[in-house]
Formats: structure tokens, sequence, C-alpha cells
């Protein structure tokens, strides 16, 4: 089984950081395009929930992202902080709820979270922390015609 | 050696060397009273907040805009932040006489806007150029 484990500060620049190695990381797997778009979308609204809510930008905190080959076509991306956790999860699923609408944002994020991913599912507890498990099977190619 | 599948580069496919080689920014253009914006790079958290304010301000101090036209040909990822902005500037527009359009969005991008839900009021055209058509409708 194929295991990769980040852990980094949670600032914001390092977002980009973390859904580009996750795309690296599933590259053997012969991703398509829009798979990988897919999964950086996933890794992208997953840490900055963490980063942003989570730890409210404090990066003397660290963010946790873990990805297992459960198969050849199987992604399993766990991403974890230890920050505020998350008063209501019913309501954070909810489309276009942020407890931050001062800062212009879309709420969106576990809504393409939901969509893009086969599973998602939030263990959250208040003062502890955040963990999300997305899985995501990718499309298995049968056959190439050259 | 001459079994293996043709060499690709991995990162040609995946947006990358776009986003490696392109620092991430945004170009502003104002003619006859029609804003055109073009992005580049990739719109996250990284990247949005400088252009929300940047954007917003450009667009309180233009009181004729007419239409603001969201380029998006030169960008290669988009995340919930960037539709905060599209969002964002229009609701600046729609309290007043402006239109906000977006042009030349890839699969991608087409598909969050779709889940959004801001496809039912935002219209997308194909370019820049038929998007400025708009006004004359």
């Amino acid at each position: 089984m194929n295991k990769m484990d980040l852990r980094f500060s949670a600032r914001i620049e390092n977002e980009p950081f973390a859904r580009t190695a996750m795309a690296a990381f599933i590259t053997p797997l012969n991703p398509t395009v829009e798979e990988i778009m897919e999964i950086k979308t996933l890794v992208a609204e997953a840490v900055s929930n963490a980063i942003i809510h989570g730890y409210n930008y404090d990066d003397t905190k660290y963010v946790y992202v873990k990805a297992t080959l459960l198969s050849a076509h199987e992604l399993e991306i766990v991403i974890q902080d230890y920050g505020v956790g998350i008063e209501n999860i019913e309501k954070a699923r909810e489309a276009c709820f942020t407890t931050r609408p001062d800062q212009e944002r879309s709420g969106m994020g576990f809504t393409i979270m939901q969509s893009l991913s086969d599973s998602l599912n939030i263990n959250s507890i208040l003062g502890l922390g955040t963990k999300l498990t997305i899985k995501k099977t990718l499309a298995t190619v049968l056959e190439e015609v050259k | 050696m001459g079994l293996l599948k043709t060499a690709v580069n991995p990162f040609a496919t995946m947006g990358l060397e776009v986003s490696m080689k392109m620092k991430n920014q945004m170009k502003t253009m104002l003619k006859n009273e029609i804003l055109t914006v073009e992005f580049y790079g990739e719109l996250d958290n990284t990247s949005t907040f400088q252009y929300k304010e940047r954007l917003a301000d450009i667009i309180d101090r233009n009181a004729k805009l007419k239409l603001v036209i969201l380029d998006f040909r030169y960008v290669s990822f988009i995340d919930s932040s960037g539709l905060g902005l599209i969002f964002g500037r229009y609701n600046q527009l729609a309290s007043r006489q402006g239109q906000l359009v977006i042009c030349s969005a890839n699969n991608h991008i087409l598909k969050l806007l779709k889940m959004s839900g801001m496809t039912k009021v935002i219209d997308i055209y194909d370019d820049a150029t038929t998007a400025k058509g708009v006004l004359n409708r």
C-alpha cells in the first residue's frame, strides 16, 4: 500500500504546495486532467479550511495531510487540524454558508468537496480539531487506441 | 526500453507547467465604460484577497461602468475563494446599473461555477470579444 504524509505550518502559501504535492503523488495512477483538477481542488478546499477556520491563520500550528492508495485506483485523503473544530457540521455542509461573511467567502468549500469526492467524512470536536476523510476513485483506462 | 510508454512530461497535463512559469497576477483594462479583467495563473487563497481589494476599489471609483468582463483564459486553477471573488463583484455591480460577465472559462472552472449556481445569474461567453457584444443587445 502506497502512503504519503505531509505536515506543514498553517500558512496560506502552503496550500498550493499541498495540492501540488498531492497531484504529484497520484501521477503514477495515470489520472486524467479532470481527475487531477478535482483532487487538487479537494485538497485546496480542505487545507484552506484548516488554515483559515481551524487555526485562524496561526502559523505556529500544523496541518496534516495523508494520502493512501487503498487499491490501484482508490485514493483516500485525510486532512487534519488541531484547531477550533466545527460548531455545526450540518450548517457547514450547506451551500453558501460561511462563518466569515466579512471576508467575502463563497461558503462553497464543503459543497465542492462533497460533489468532487466519492465520500466525505467530517469528524470534528469543538476545541480539539477537525479531520476530513475524502475518498476518490479514479477511472480505470481499459483500452487506449493509438 | 523500446516497449516503454512514450515519455510524457507528467506536469505538462497538470497545469503545473503554466503555474510554475506564470506568476499569479491580474491585469485590468478600462475602455468605453467596459472593464476587462484578465487573471493569470491560479485563483486561490494566496491571490484572491488582493484582487478583491483592487477590483472593489476600481469598480467603486468608476460609477459609470456598464460592463465588467472577467477573463479566465489564462487561469489554470480556481477554488472556492475564486468563486467568492466573482460573486462579491457580481453583488457589488448588481446594486447599480453595471453587469458582470465571465469569458474563456475552462471545463474545471465551468464545473465549479455550475456547482455554485452562479451560471443561473451570470452569463458566460467563449471569449472577451463576444462578451463585449452583450452591450449591443
